[in-house]
């Protein structure tokens, strides 16, 4: 049966050789992309640190000139006042104030050196991951539920943070970007809990270690480390000097938030010339920040099914021209006693053979592209045994899929005819 | 007319195969001109980006500070500031036209003084922006050269605006307010697509009314990006006088510690739209390499398909072919005969192809031509006159061309090879 089948597939050689090279290209290209989306979305599948369930985002301003007739007042009064409305609002449970962009999502970012003071001067910040800072309030970490490395609450991480500007905290990852001349293996992130750090000329405590805090969901792990520095709630420099504030609203008041607080913005919320200008569900700064990935991931995905739809369609006519002349064939084997599902299996068989082919040469010229680092992504060469195995598993079996139906139409529409009817053309 | 005939007789013969054939080359089509669409709303000009071919842009300065060291390793990548523009562009004498505005449209609140405010998208500009994009005005003018010196609050805005301002759009000279300060009507236009990225906004006011040209942090950065229009074929000779005036400037400036390092600066409206950050020099041969294997992709893969499929269809049709040769047909005219034939069925799934592209790019133009990093209020709508050009119909020409010398060439060789006995006889 097997030989057999080899036969009549050598003796359609010609057309069989079209699906052969049209099935290399399709593996080849979708393996391809397959690679690529998976380096995408792997780092999505990892935890970011930070959860925005809840959180809002306020965006302010100062207008130009005062009114007449009102009341001159400075910007470090007003915005004291507007966080004090804030916090009082129904529903708000915590307001973060912070500056450098160290808030999720955020366009900004900043790095910076920190030096060890305690361990000798050991250094951090030279290499992967590069050590992403900011200051802000301890309640940063409530809003956004940023805890302990060990297991400790936002809360009690916030109460060790304090409020007096002495402290910081960082990641646990901050500790690969040690300065490999001075250090050759990794610290135990934990052992440098009460160093005495040095950041920007100042010195600090280090107070505990956070969850790695990614800076969206897209990057992945290793690529940036968090050193959340002290802003001061008393200081009016840091006052006026802040320039992102989020909310996070208690969970029974978070229905229908958005539209309370938009009615309330000009009643409330306009205080001298500062002015809340908007505000926006996290879920948004999130799409946004992240569209152009998600528009990269789209394009990705409608290649990905035009290449399937040619596999289908390059079959369906090809099977369909082929049964058609091969009826008679057909014919006699069902009269004597071949089933309608062993013709079919013999069909789907020409495929799997032609696809088995096609991914066996297929799989050599992926080796080759990964050998050569043509598929390397921004974050360096990604190749694992594992991961070969998965891009070219799914190519294999998205292909299979549709091989299936595009063999399943016409052998269906062949095995309808009557083997007496069929016979009868001979 | 025959050959159609001929063509479509054929067709309904194999329905199946007929209809694989057109949805492998209508889909084929359909995103190679997409992807064409996609790169032609960046470069092909229309209103108001109307001169585009004539455009140089300089977006960007990248630029050093004696302090920081090496100005290729550390440098600043930013818009420029208003004192740059005065000193570098402005007294540019080639040119036609120079302008400069701010990068980007920011959001600001627009309203009247007893009216609920609402947010619109607003740039910063000088006079001569309406020299250089070519805004349809419904109502007034531009603010002029007076203006721009004296520094008066003026601006211009969309009709849009203006309805939901005033509920008309003849206002000119009539005041309202953004970010609380009052501004005057100047003229009333259009409004613009934000995929004319430098020209688009929903309202446009005078920079010199703003603290905007003070603004600045080092002496080369601040907001502003300039592009200068340059006379009909003289690119070459606003680049010349362009080097020569940034030598001079950079003199001048270097004795105040700072160095720009220029990238090949200005750009050209293709290498502006490749350009993807400041600190990046674009790579234009890179992207268009980039788009030839994406279209070789999208083509060669149906063309097996239909190849395939055209061999599979003549061979039924083999002692026709036969016949055509015993009466004399030669095998070139053959060869060319099928070739047509073939060409008929490109051309329909063609058609359909470039149908449902167009379809797409007016119904899902937020997904297809967004800006890169930004939202503006307004969609990146699309009208007839960007996407049906001339030059949109002689891509899907040439595409389906090549799809079908590929899928036709191939087959029709073959068949006008087989000798004539076999062939009459109906083998194979």
């Amino acid at each position: 049966m097997k030989r057999k089948l080899l036969k009549q597939m050598a003796n359609q050689w010609r057309s069989n050789v079209w699906l052969v090279v049209e099935l290399l290209i399709v593996s080849v290209v979708m393996w391809y992309i397959i690679d690529f989306l998976t380096i995408m979305i792997k780092p999505m599948t990892e935890p970011n640190g930070f959860d925005i369930e809840h959180c809002y985002k306020i965006s302010f301003n100062r207008a130009g000139e005062f009114p007449e007739g009102a009341e001159e007042t400075t910007s470090v009064q007003e915005r004291r006042q507007l966080l004090d409305r804030l916090r009082h609002y129904p529903g708000v449970e915590a307001v973060a104030l912070s500056i450098q962009g160290v808030e999720p999502y955020h366009g900004n970012f900043a790095s910076c050196y920190v030096v060890d003071v305690t361990a000798d001067s050991l250094y951090y910040g030279t290499r992967r991951p590069s050590t992403r800072y900011g200051y802000a309030n301890a309640d940063f970490l409530k809003v956004f539920r940023i805890g302990g490395m060990r297991g400790e609450s936002p809360e009690e991480v916030a109460e060790q943070f304090g409020s007096d500007g002495a402290n910081i905290l960082v990641a646990r990852n901050f500790v690969n970007s040690v300065d490999t001349v001075a250090q050759s293996g990794p610290v135990d992130p934990i052992s440098l809990i009460g160093h005495k750090m040095l950041v920007n000329g100042q010195n600090y405590k280090l107070v505990n270690v956070v969850n790695d805090v990614k800076r969206e969901d897209t990057t992945p792990l290793d690529y940036y480390s968090f050193v959340l520095m002290p802003l001061i709630e008393s200081v009016d420099q840091h006052i006026e000097y802040f320039d992102d504030l989020s909310i996070r609203v208690r969970p029974e008041a978070d229905n229908g938030f958005i539209e309370r607080f938009r009615a309330d913005i000009s009643k409330l919320f306009h205080i001298g010339l500062t002015y809340v200008v908007d505000i926006r569900s996290f879920d948004d700064v999130r799409a946004e920040r992240i569209s152009e990935d998600s528009k990269v991931k789209l394009k990705l995905y409608v290649v990905l099914a035009f290449l399937l739809v040619n596999v289908f369609l390059g079959l369906l006519g090809t099977f369909w021209y082929r049964t058609r002349q091969r009826v008679s064939e057909m014919a006699v084997r069902m009269a004597a006693g071949a089933t309608r599902a062993s013709i079919f299996r013999r069909l789907m068989g020409e495929g799997i053979i032609l696809l088995v082919i096609a991914t066996v040469l297929a799989f050599g010229i992926d080796s080759l592209i990964a050998y050569l680092e043509f598929n390397l992504r921004m974050d360096g060469p990604h190749f694992t045994v594992g991961m070969m195995a998965w891009t070219v598993g799914m190519t294999f079996l998205a292909c299979l899929a549709m091989i299936t139906l595009g063999i399943y139409f016409p052998a269906r529409a062949a095995m309808k005819i009557q083997p007496a009817e069929a016979l009868h053309d001979e | 007319m025959k050959l159609i005939q001929q063509a479509f007789y054929n067709l309904r013969r194999q329905p199946v195969i007929a209809a694989v054939t057109i949805i492998g080359t209508a889909l084929s089509i359909f995103l190679v001109m997409v992807v064409v669409m996609m790169q032609q709303v960046k470069v092909a000009p229309f209103a108001p980006e109307s001169n585009r071919d004539r455009f140089l842009h300089y977006s960007f300065v990248s630029f050093g500070f004696k302090e920081w060291g090496n100005v290729e390793e550390n440098n600043s990548n930013c818009p420029m500031s208003f004192r740059m523009v005065k000193e570098l562009f402005y007294p540019l004498e080639t040119p036609e036209a120079v302008t400069a505005y701010t990068i980007d449209a920011g959001v600001m609140s627009v309203g009247l003084a007893k009216q609920k405010p609402f947010a619109a998208d607003v740039r910063e500009t000088d006079h001569n922006y309406f020299n250089v994009f070519d805004f349809s005005f419904v109502a007034g003018t531009p603010f002029g050269k007076t203006d721009f010196e004296a520094g008066l609050s003026k601006a211009v805005i969309d009709s849009n605006v203006a309805n939901r301002l005033f509920g008309t759009t003849d206002v000119v000279g009539r005041e309202f307010l953004l970010n609380n300060a009052v501004y005057t009507v100047a003229g009333v236009v259009k409004p613009v697509s934000p995929i004319a990225t430098k020209a688009y906004a929903q309202v446009w006011i005078n920079t010199t009314s703003t603290n905007t040209p003070d603004n600045t942090w080092a002496l080369p950065a601040g907001y502003y990006s300039v592009t200068i229009l340059a006379p009909e074929g003289r690119m070459d000779e606003v680049r010349e006088e362009f080097n020569v005036r940034f030598a001079q400037y950079q003199k001048e400036i270097g004795r105040e510690g700072y160095e720009i390092l220029n990238r090949h600066r200005p750009y050209d409206q293709e290498t502006q739209a490749t350009s993807f950050s400041a600190n990046n020099e674009p790579d234009v041969k890179g992207a268009r390499r980039q788009r030839w294997i994406i279209f070789a992709i999208l083509l060669i893969v149906p063309a097996i398909n239909l190849s395939s499929m055209t061999h599979s269809r003549l061979r039924q049709r083999i002692s026709e072919l036969a016949v055509r040769r015993a009466f004399g047909a030669t095998r070139l005219n053959t060869l060319l005969s099928i070739i047509n034939e073939n060409f008929v069925i490109t051309l329909i799934g063609g058609i359909l192809g470039l149908i449902l592209s167009v379809v797409m790019a007016f119904c899902f133009n937020r997904l297809i031509f967004a800006q890169d990093f930004t939202l503006f209020l307004t969609p990146p709508s699309v009208n007839p006159s960007m996407l049906l050009q001339w030059s949109t119909f002689g891509w899907a020409l040439l595409f389906c061309f090549v799809l079908n010398l590929l899928s036709s060439a191939i087959p029709a060789i073959q068949m006008s090879r087989v000798s004539l006995v076999t062939a009459l006889r109906g083998g194979k």
